[in-house]
C-alpha cells in the first residue's frame, strides 16, 4: 500500500470508531446527541497535551478514553433530565461550550491549536494498530449489543416508563452509555491526534457532529456494520469526489435527510434484506 | 372497619399512610390512608379523576407525595424511584399498553425476568445467555395464555393479547405486590371474563393485588375487599358487598354503573 492508501485506511478506521461510539449511545441506548465531536475533541487534545510532555501512546490512549469518559459522564449527568429533541439541543450546547473553551484557552493553543505531536514509536505499524483498534471497538459494541446491557439499552430507548416499570434504572443506563460511548469517542480523538500530527478547534465543529451522526443514521441506527459501512462510505466520498469536500455539510445534512426520509431503517438493514430477496427468488 | 380489617391476618405488605399529592394548585390524592394485607385482593374503585391512578403512582414511584408516606414491608418509599421499588418487588401493569415494539412478546417477557441481571449496567454487560431465562418467560406467557403468540412481535397484535403480555411482564419481575390499571379495559365480554379469572387465580397463588377496574361486575366477582374514592379522598373501605350497599357510594359516585351490577 502506498502512502496514501494508508492514510485513509487510517482515516476510515479513526471514523469507524467514531461512528461506533456514537452508535452505543444514539443506535442502542436511544440517546440522540449532537455533539459528539467534543468527546473526540477531548480525547485528541488530552493526547496533545500528554504526548508533547514526553508521554506514549500507552499512556496517552487510557488516558485519553478516560478524560472523555468522564467528560462524557458529566454531559450525560447534566443531561439526564431531558430527552430527544432536547437532549439533542443541551449535547449541541456541550459541544459550542467545548468549542469556546479550546478557542479561547492559550494553554491549548487558541485558535492555532497544538502542532508537532511526537509520532508513536509504533512507526510504520500505527495505520495498522489503529485498524486493530477499529477491530477491537467492534468487537466491544458486538458485545455490549448481544449482551444484557444491549437489552437494557434498547428496553430504554424503545419505552423508558415501561423500562423503569421492569426494575431497568433508566439514569444509570443512559449515564453508561453515555460514558462508554464518549470514552470511546476519546480513544478515537487520541489515535486522531497522531495520524495528523496536530489538532485545532475546527477539527470538532458542529458539522463533524452532525457527519458522525449522519454515518450512525445512514448506516442503520443500532447496526454495527452499519456503522463501518456508512463511516467508510462518508470518508471515502470526500476523497474520491473533491467537489464535495467544500459542501460537505450540505451533502451529509441531505443524505441524512433522504436516509431518514425514505429508508428509516438505515442503508445496511436494506441491504440485508435484499440480499435475503435475492436469495429467497434463487430458493423460489 | 379499618382496625378490625388489619387485625384478620398477620403481615401488612403495604401501607398508605394519610398521603396527599397536588399537581400545581389541584389536590389529586388528598389524606388518603388504608393498608394492604399479605394475600390481599384489593379493587380500588371511583369515578374517573378521583385519583386512582394517581394513587397507584405514588405506589410505583412515578409520581411522590406532597404529604405523608407509602410503606412497603415496613419501610418507607419516599424518594425512590420506580425502578428501585420494582426492585423490591412492586410490579405495575400500565393501563396504556407499553411493550417494547422492537422485541417478541417473548423477548418483552425474558427481559422482565431478567430484572435481576438488569439492576447495575455492569452486570448486564457481564451476562450474554438469555436462554436460562426462556423457560420462566414462557411458563408467564402460558399462565396469561398467549405462549402460542411467543415469537411475534407486539406490533400486529389485538388489544387483548397486549393487555395480557402487560400482565404476563409484571409477573416475570416475580411481584410481591401486583398493581393493575384497568387491565380489562377494552376487552370484550369473554376476553375480560377470562382475564379476570386469572387475576384472581394468581392471587390465590399468593401474589398480592391492587386492581383499579372500571368493570363493575368483574371487581365485585373477584375482589373481596374494595376501597372507593372520589375527589381524591377516600369515601368507603370494606367488603365488596357492603360497600357496594352504601346508600352513598351508589347514589353519589356510581350511579347507574352499580345499579347495573345489580343485576
Amino acid at each position: 500500500m502506498g502512502a496514501y492508501e494508508t492514510s485513509i485506511l487510517t482515516l476510515v478506521a479513526i471514523n469507524v470508531i467514531l461512528a461506533l461510539s456514537l452508535n452505543l449511545i444514539s443506535g442502542l441506548c436511544g440517546q440522540v446527541s449532537l455533539g459528539h465531536a467534543a468527546f473526540f475533541g477531548v480525547g485528541a487534545y488530552a493526547t496533545a497535551l500528554l504526548a508533547k510532555a514526553g508521554f506514549g501512546l500507552w499512556l496517552t490512549l487510557p488516558l485519553a478514553l478516560l478524560a472523555a469518559g468522564v467528560f462524557g459522564l458529566v454531559v450525560g449527568f447534566c443531561s439526564l433530565r431531558v430527552r430527544d429533541d432536547f437532549l439533542a439541543i443541551a449535547t449541541m450546547a456541550a459541544g459550542f461550550l467545548f468549542l469556546g473553551v479550546v478557542r479561547t484557552s492559550d494553554a491549548l493553543g487558541g485558535e492555532l491549536g497544538i502542532s508537532q505531536i511526537p509520532e508513536t514509536a509504533l512507526g510504520d505499524f500505527f495505520p495498522y494498530f489503529v485498524v486493530l483498534c477499529a477491530v477491537a471497538a467492534g468487537l466491544f459494541c458486538a458485545w455490549v449489543k448481544k449482551s444484557w446491557l444491549g437489552y437494557a439499552f434498547e428496553a430504554v430507548a424503545a419505552d423508558e416508563i415501561a423500562a423503569r416499570s421492569l426494575g431497568i434504572d433508566t439514569p444509570r443506563f443512559k449515564l453508561a452509555a453515555f460514558a462508554l460511548g464518549t470514552a470511546l469517542a476519546g480513544v478515537a480523538g487520541c489515535l486522531y491526534a497522531y495520524y495528523l500530527g496536530t489538532v485545532g478547534a475546527e477539527a470538532f465543529g458542529f458539522p463533524v457532529s452532525v457527519m458522525i451522526l449522519a454515518m450512525v443514521v445512514i448506516g442503520g441506527m443500532g447496526s454495527i456494520w452499519g456503522c463501518v459501512l456508512a463511516a467508510t462510505l462518508l470518508t471515502l466520498a470526500p476523497e474520491w469526489f473533491r467537489f464535495i469536500n467544500d459542501y460537505k455539510l450540505l451533502v451529509f445534512g441531505l443524505l441524512l435527510f433522504m436516509v431518514m426520509r425514505f429508508v428509516p431503517g438505515g442503508l445496511f438493514p436494506l441491504v440485508l434484506r435484499q440480499a435475503a430477496r435475492l436469495r429467497g427468488g434463487r430458493a423460489a | 372497619m379499618n382496625a378490625k380489617l388489619q387485625t384478620q391476618a398477620g403481615g401488612e405488605l403495604l401501607v398508605i399512610d394519610d398521603v396527599g399529592v397536588r399537581f400545581g394548585g389541584i389536590v389529586a390524592v388528598d389524606g388518603v390512608s388504608f393498608a394492604v394485607r399479605d394475600g390481599e385482593l384489593l379493587g380500588l374503585l371511583g369515578p374517573n379523576g378521583a385519583g386512582k391512578t394517581t394513587l397507584l403512582r405514588l405506589i410505583s414511584g412515578v409520581v411522590d407525595p406532597t404529604a405523608g408516606a407509602v410503606r412497603f414491608r415496613g419501610e418507607t418509599l419516599n424518594g425512590l424511584n420506580a425502578a428501585r421499588r420494582a426492585q423490591r418487588g412492586i410490579a405495575l401493569s400500565h393501563q396504556i399498553v407499553r411493550p417494547f415494539r422492537s422485541m417478541t412478546l417473548l423477548e418483552n417477557v425474558v427481559l422482565a425476568a431478567g430484572s435481576a441481571i438488569t439492576r447495575t449496567p455492569w452486570r448486564a454487560l457481564a451476562t450474554v445467555d438469555r436462554r436460562p431465562l426462556r423457560d420462566e418467560a414462557m411458563r408467564c406467557l402460558e399462565m396469561v395464555g398467549i405462549a402460542a403468540l411467543a415469537d411475534k412481535l407486539p406490533t400486529a397484535q389485538p388489544l387483548g393479547v397486549l393487555k395480557r403480555l402487560e400482565v404476563a411482564r409484571a409477573l416475570a419481575t416475580r411481584p410481591q405486590l401486583l398493581l393493575l390499571d384497568e387491565p380489562l379495559a377494552g376487552l370484550g365480554h369473554g376476553e375480560a371474563l377470562r382475564l379476570a379469572d386469572l387475576i384472581r387465580s394468581l392471587n390465590q397463588r399468593g401474589v398480592t393485588i391492587v386492581l383499579i377496574e372500571h368493570n363493575l361486575a368483574e371487581v365485585m366477582r373477584i375482589c373481596p375487599r374494595i376501597v372507593v374514592l372520589n375527589n381524591g379522598r377516600k369515601m368507603a373501605d370494606g367488603p365488596a358487598a357492603e360497600v357496594m350497599a352504601d346508600p352513598a357510594v351508589i347514589e353519589a359516585y356510581l350511579g347507574e354503573g352499580a345499579a347495573l351490577a345489580e343485576h
